[in-house]
């Protein structure tokens, strides 16, 4: 990645007419301008194809996806309960007398973690650092997923079900992704002030 | 990492903010009508021309227009019936269609203010977040036709629709990538439409009001 400012300052150059559009140049451009980031996109788009092969194969939803979302479950119930609420865990399901919200495929957070392990992963940096992104980026967004399950119990008994909806949509997959990426482009810039400036 | 937890939380309260006024706006019903018209316009001839062994009519549904109601028929059945009447004398005859429906705003309009709030708190002049959200837009529409695409082709291929009869192997890709494109499917897409049409190597690190590069 380039770490350098342009300061040369522009010289009067004599005029010339502009050269006929080029398809191929554009593309050059724009490839020229792009480069390290498609090519981060490549490998992270890989990194998530790699994800999504184990997240949705049969080994993994017969061995670990029922455990996972149930101790989530257990640990969403404790946090409800030191919150004064009477609840139990059913299976994959926080409940009381009034309202269960049901942990599924999805709401276990682990895609949202995919992406900022994918993104550490595959950025330039050390391995200390990267171990440090993981484990700060994972644990962050490990808590914030239980406290959003035990945050939509309460939006479930509280509010109606289309607040209750809007917060499991937009809370669930646009803002908690939104965190994700924050995390990763937090680190991102923490990894490059850490780095010294390569000569171009 | 101290000092960028400031700028991170100034673009995360800044994100909340744009997202939710946009959403807001969004649910005003003549707003998700106009979206759903503006989607539904260029899609349905669309879907038929992809899908021509049906007769296809996209409808708007719901309180805040919601969802998309498809309304179809199969050609070859249709065309039968009206020989049928024909040829017994009648001078109309009456057709029973299915439907299906889709919700829209978890199809589209929820990501489609994502990818928005995204260019717009984006690092770049306003006349780059003008092509993003356009170009982006269309690229995440088509994505989302593609999926309508799916959708309706595996519905046409159940045993009591049965417009389609698509060779199992090719109709056993088609559930498997139905299957795959889940919502946080939809996220993915629209970060990396973001990052593709937005971030350039000399930009990224502006995003949270750090150093430019």
């Amino acid at each position: 990645m380039s770490a350098k400012k342009r300061t040369q300052t522009p010289q009067k150059q004599p005029a010339v007419e502009s050269p006929p559009f080029s398809l191929s140049k554009s593309v050059q451009t724009i490839l020229k301008d792009r480069h390290p980031i498609l090519k981060y996109i490549l490998g992270f788009i890989g990194c998530m194809a790699v994800f999504y092969l184990v997240y949705f194969s049969s080994f993994y939803q017969n061995h670990f996806e029922k455990p996972l979302v149930h101790g989530q479950a257990v640990v969403g119930n404790l946090l409800l309960h030191l919150l004064g609420h009477d609840t139990k865990v059913v299976g994959t399901a926080i409940a009381n007398t009034d309202f269960s919200v049901d942990i599924q495929n999805g709401c276990d957070g682990l895609e949202a973690i995919a992406i900022l392990v994918s993104g550490i992963l595959i950025f330039p940096a050390s391995r200390k650092q990267k171990i440090t992104g993981l484990m700060w980026g994972v644990g962050v967004l490990a808590v914030l997923n239980l406290l959003r399950i035990a945050g939509l119990f309460l939006a479930g008994v509280y509010f109606s079900k289309t607040v209750f909806e809007i917060l499991h949509v937009q809370g669930g997959f646009i803002v908690f992704t939104m965190i994700s990426v924050l995390l990763l482009f937090s680190w991102m810039n923490w990894v490059m002030g850490q780095t010294p400036k390569p000569a171009q | 990492m101290k000092a960028l937890i400031g700028p991170a939380l100034k673009y995360f309260a800044l994100f909340l903010l744009l997202y939710g006024l946009l959403t807001g706006i969004s649910m005003v019903p003549a707003v998700g009508e106009f979206c759903n018209r503006m989607y539904r316009k260029p899609t349905e001839p669309i879907l038929a021309a992809l899908l021509p062994k049906a007769y296809l009519k996209i409808k708007a549904e719901g309180d805040f227009y919601e969802t998309l109601r498809f309304e179809f028929a199969s050609k070859a059945k249709v065309q039968e019936q009206m020989a049928q009447a024909k040829s017994s004398g009648q001078a109309m005859t009456t057709i029973t269609g299915l439907h299906n429906e889709v919700n829209f705003q978890n199809l589209f309009t929820i990501f489609f203010l994502f990818l928005v709030a995204l260019v717009l708190l984006s690092p770049v002049g306003w006349k780059q977040k003008a092509k993003g959200i356009v170009l982006g837009t269309l690229l995440y529409y088509l994505f989302t036709v593609f999926k309508l695409y799916l959708v309706e082709l595996i519905f046409f291929n159940e045993p009591e629709v049965a417009i389609y009869q698509t060779h199992p192997a090719l109709l056993s890709l088609a559930t498997g990538i139905r299957y795959c494109l889940t919502m946080s499917i939809n996220v993915l897409v629209v970060l990396v439409i973001w990052a593709v049409l937005v971030l350039k190597r000399d930009n990224w690190r502006g995003l949270l009001g750090g150093g430019k590069v």
